[in-house]
């Protein structure tokens, strides 16, 4: 009998636990989001409310409910509720920076400071003005000392004067960054540089006024979730930690409010459930990769986006190590691997191949080497490389890579094959990022190519993989001259110039060995109206105009 | 109840020993969360990543940090995500009651119907009842998590729009019990094949070997209903092997179902532990594995007072 209470008593409780789990949790104060009900979701005049739902941080570009100014992804969300100083085009075809929240840019003579003329009439979601002053505290606060922020937008701070210092702890404000008035921002380097701009392209002002948090707790304050304030098209509605984050149309917004009533972000932890969502009508967009973006070709139900990752995909070598200073090693691998199979086979026609390391086809010079398949030529090369006694006999040709899709394991699976009929061995491994930075970056000495992605922007190009100290020992004076001449351009004409003779350079050397430049895609249901999507690195930011995004 | 004191303080230096291997073991893993949270795609100087560690106190001796950790743990403090700064604790309460409701119905779905299923089929061998079911229930041990989940996605959701394709609730409509168990009804039933399946098969297997005891025999032949054989003798003595089945598998009840929480969009501990682990987000491994290891303790515990529950015969000193 006691023992049947017993039983009793657990199946009780038991079960009385899962109705505890499965009822609505009371929101915690951090996350007491205002989720309205559906009767305020119903609009007064009785019309049909237009909501969007989107898997927006899916795919290379998204950063699955981060935070600004954290590693330079996300940016499709973000740009929804914070705006950038400028911005890039709609598909970055023209390499042009259009108006954001300045509406122009100049640099004085000899491009040591630059003057941000500022919007006028922009105004925070709560109403308040936005000046020039909040970008001055904005650029302090995510560079404050304490903040460890390990992207915060200007991709290269160090040229403006006084930031290191600021940074260091050493000043109490960044001297360079001047405020003129509420509608003029001054930025003074330490150095000329006429393409400054397309470094502020991920500059989004934060409102000193709405912030009640310290630059220590940028990644861990429940501000980004539960109120942010920014000057995008939309304004924060409600927030659900791991499913979705839900936005209002900004009334305030300088270009006319959205005509959307509700734009929705479900989080998803992989784009497989992102794509089942998508194809049952759950959500109405979503990143796919390409052979998934294949199945819906032709769908009447859908609209594709698609557009160059302008990531280029290359093997890195690390020069450290005897062979590779050996050109003919390297012109090896790129006569021996057969990249136009591999884009047409595997990446089936969806991706474009390379002459060097730069990925916007803007400064691919025309004559350049794009290295036939010739295998003979491969072993030629090397036979002569042997014969002078530098050969890859005992080289550990492990190829680390933090690809790990399917893709990146055919591609690499054929490039393996490839080299084997060259009579070279060459192993991929696949890791996790962690994991490839330490094998790579930590351990330099032991390992001899690497599979990766290289970004940057169309009008600047860090000379960190080239010039001095670069990880992987590469020692070339040209190099050095051939940045000094693209940061010495003083206009477009001279900067290309400078740029595609960087590009020749690359590509008759084989430095590296520079692959392909893939394409991305969004699929989006037919339903949405005026949408626009671009898959760009890091998701921008870009022209999208949100605003004028409607259901049909 | 001494029996119960001391497998409890048993317990104490063992759960000590386990978060030590935990810690080293993650530490020992290549990389740590600075070299996750940096794009690789952006160029970023050696120089700045130390930096930032020295701001994590990653650069601290692995012991220091390991004893900091502990001291922390031993103040009920489990610390904060190197990833995101959430509050450990608070992200463990949120995720294990996701997890315990997801995985608490599959396993009640299992217990129930497969030990019924298992009980019906055991009495009834070689009938078609028996090669039906059993056959059925190799599909479901048999198939993976993933292919079970896609696929019943994609026909009841996708193709016949019955039930919605993830999540935990509709985006837009108030939160409400029933919303709930509508998107629970997918991804606890995927989970419920493969605890039903292994119930059932466990159950007819321990059912046939009773019923071929000599005390079944006797209470046979000494003219007891069928019924009554069945309940007092055969049933309790057939659900020894099946209560350790069950206690194997309290685990999951906070470890979660890394494909199934994928798959359907239900943020769970086994999504948890799999982006704590590839984040290098110590803090978050630490907890995870703390409580799983002191679940883990406790089913081993619960299992074994239910020995003494199930038969009479079982007594602890």
């Amino acid at each position: 009998m006691f023992r049947s209470k017993i039983l009793g008593l657990v199946i009780v409780i038991s079960l009385a636990l899962l109705v505890a789990c499965a009822a609505p949790a009371a929101a915690p104060a951090a996350e007491e989001a205002p989720a309205e009900s559906e009767e305020q979701m119903a609009s007064e005049d009785g019309e049909v409310e237009q909501v969007l739902i989107g898997g927006f941080d899916v795919g290379p570009g998204g950063d699955p409910q981060g935070v600004l100014y954290n590693n330079g992804a996300g940016n499709v969300w973000f740009v929804k509720i914070f705006t950038p100083l400028i911005i890039m085009d709609s598909t970055f075809s023209n390499h042009t920076s259009e108006a954001a929240l300045a509406v122009s840019w100049e640099p004085n003579e000899d491009a040591t400071v630059w003057t941000f003329n500022l919007r006028e009439g922009v105004k925070w979601h709560d109403g308040e003005d936005f000046t020039a002053s909040d970008l001055k505290w904005t650029a302090e606060f995510v560079s404050a000392p304490q903040a460890a922020v390990t992207h915060f937008g200007i991709s290269q701070p160090k040229q403006i004067v006084g930031w290191t210092e600021y940074n260091a702890g050493e000043a109490d404000e960044i001297a360079g960054i001047r405020v003129v008035d509420d509608l003029t921002l001054e930025i003074e380097l330490n150095i000329p540089n006429p393409r400054f701009y397309d470094s502020v392209r991920g500059f989004y002002a934060l409102p000193e006024h709405a912030i009640n948090f310290e630059p220590t707790e940028i990644f861990s304050s429940d501000w980004w979730f539960t109120n942010p304030v920014g000057t995008g098209p939309f304004k924060f509605d409600s927030y659900e930690k791991d499913q979705f984050m839900a936005l209002a149309p900004n009334e305030l917004y300088w270009d006319g409010a959205p005509e959307l009533d509700q734009l929705i972000n479900r989080y998803f932890v992989d784009e497989t459930a992102a794509v089942l969502a998508l194809e049952s009508g759950d959500i109405d967009f979503t990143y796919v990769s390409a052979d998934v973006a294949s199945r819906f070709a032709g769908n009447p139900d859908y609209q594709i986006f698609s557009g160059p990752s302008f990531v280029t995909n290359m093997f890195n070598y690390n020069f450290l190590n005897e062979p590779w200073s050996d050109k003919r090693i390297r012109q090896a691998f790129m006569y021996g691997i057969d990249r136009a199979s591999i884009i047409s086979d595997v990446f089936n026609g969806t991706a474009q191949a390379t002459p060097c390391q730069d990925p916007y086809p803007t400064f691919w010079p025309e004559d350049a080497n794009y290295y036939e398949y010739d295998p003979a030529k491969a072993r030629e090369l090397l036979a002569e490389a042997a014969a002078d006694g530098v050969t890859l006999e005992g080289v550990n040709l492990d190829i680390p890579t933090y690809y790990t899709s399917q893709l990146a394991k055919d591609i690499l699976t054929v490039m393996q094959a490839n080299m084997a009929d060259v009579g070279v061995s060459v192993n991929p491994t696949f890791l996790d990022v962690p994991t490839w930075r330490t094998v790579v970056d930590d351990n330099a000495s032991e390992w001899n190519i690497a599979y990766r992605g290289a970004g940057g922007g169309p009008a600047s190009y860090s000379p960190i993989w080239y010039v001095a100290d670069n990880q992987w020992g590469l020692d070339d004076p040209n190099y050095v001259d051939l940045f000094a001449a693209m940061d010495a351009a003083q206009n477009a004409d001279e900067y290309r110039a400078a740029r595609t003779a960087l590009c020749k350079y690359q590509n008759e050397e084989a430095t590296f060995a520079y692959w392909w430049v893939s394409t991305r895609y969004g699929i989006a249901t037919v339903d949405i109206e005026d949408f626009h999507y671009f898959p760009a690195p890091g998701g921008g930011p870009y022209v999208d105009r949100s605003q004028d995004w409607n259901m049909k | 109840m001494q029996y119960f004191l001391r497998r409890v303080l048993i317990n104490i230096p063992v759960l000590f020993l386990v978060t030590l291997v935990i810690y080293l073991l993650i530490n020992l893993a290549p990389g740590d969360p600075v070299d996750f949270f940096v794009n690789e795609e952006i160029g970023i100087t050696k120089e700045d990543l130390d930096f930032v560690r020295e701001r994590y106190g990653l650069d601290d001796p692995l012991p220091v940090r390991y004893f900091k950790w502990l001291g922390q743990v031993a103040q009920g403090d489990l610390g904060f995500r190197f990833k995101n700064g959430d509050d450990v604790a608070e992200v463990l309460a949120v995720r294990m009651r996701r997890t315990f409701l997801l995985m608490g119905t599959a396993l009640a779905i299992g217990i129930v119907v497969g030990i019924t299923l298992g009980i019906f089929i055991g009495l009834r061998q070689y009938s078609i009842w028996d090669f039906t079911l059993t056959g059925l229930s190799f599909v479901g041990i048999s198939m993976p998590a993933f292919i079970a989940g896609i696929f019943g996605l994609y026909v009841f959701s996708v193709k016949l729009g019955w039930f919605p394709s993830g999540g935990m609730r509709t985006i837009g409509k108030p939160e409400s019990l029933l919303d709930l168990l509508y998107h629970l009804v997918l991804p606890a039933g995927t989970l419920a094949i493969f605890n039903l399946a292994t119930f059932l098969r466990y159950t007819r297997f321990s059912i046939l070997e009773v019923r071929g005891e000599d005390y079944v025999r006797t209470a046979n032949a000494k003219g007891l209903k069928p019924p009554a054989v069945t309940w007092r003798h055969v049933f309790r003595n057939a659900l020894l092997p099946v209560v350790t089945v069950v206690g194997l598998s309290l685990p999951t009840l906070v470890a979660g179902a890394l494909f199934t929480e994928t798959i359907y969009s239900w943020p769970g501990m086994g999504a948890l532990l799999v982006d704590a682990v590839a984040a290098r987000d110590y803090p978050m491994v630490m907890g995870i594995m703390l409580v799983t290891a002191l679940v883990v303790l406790t089913a081993n515990l619960i299992t074994d007072l239910a020995y003494a529950v199930a038969d009479p015969r079982i007594r602890y000193t």
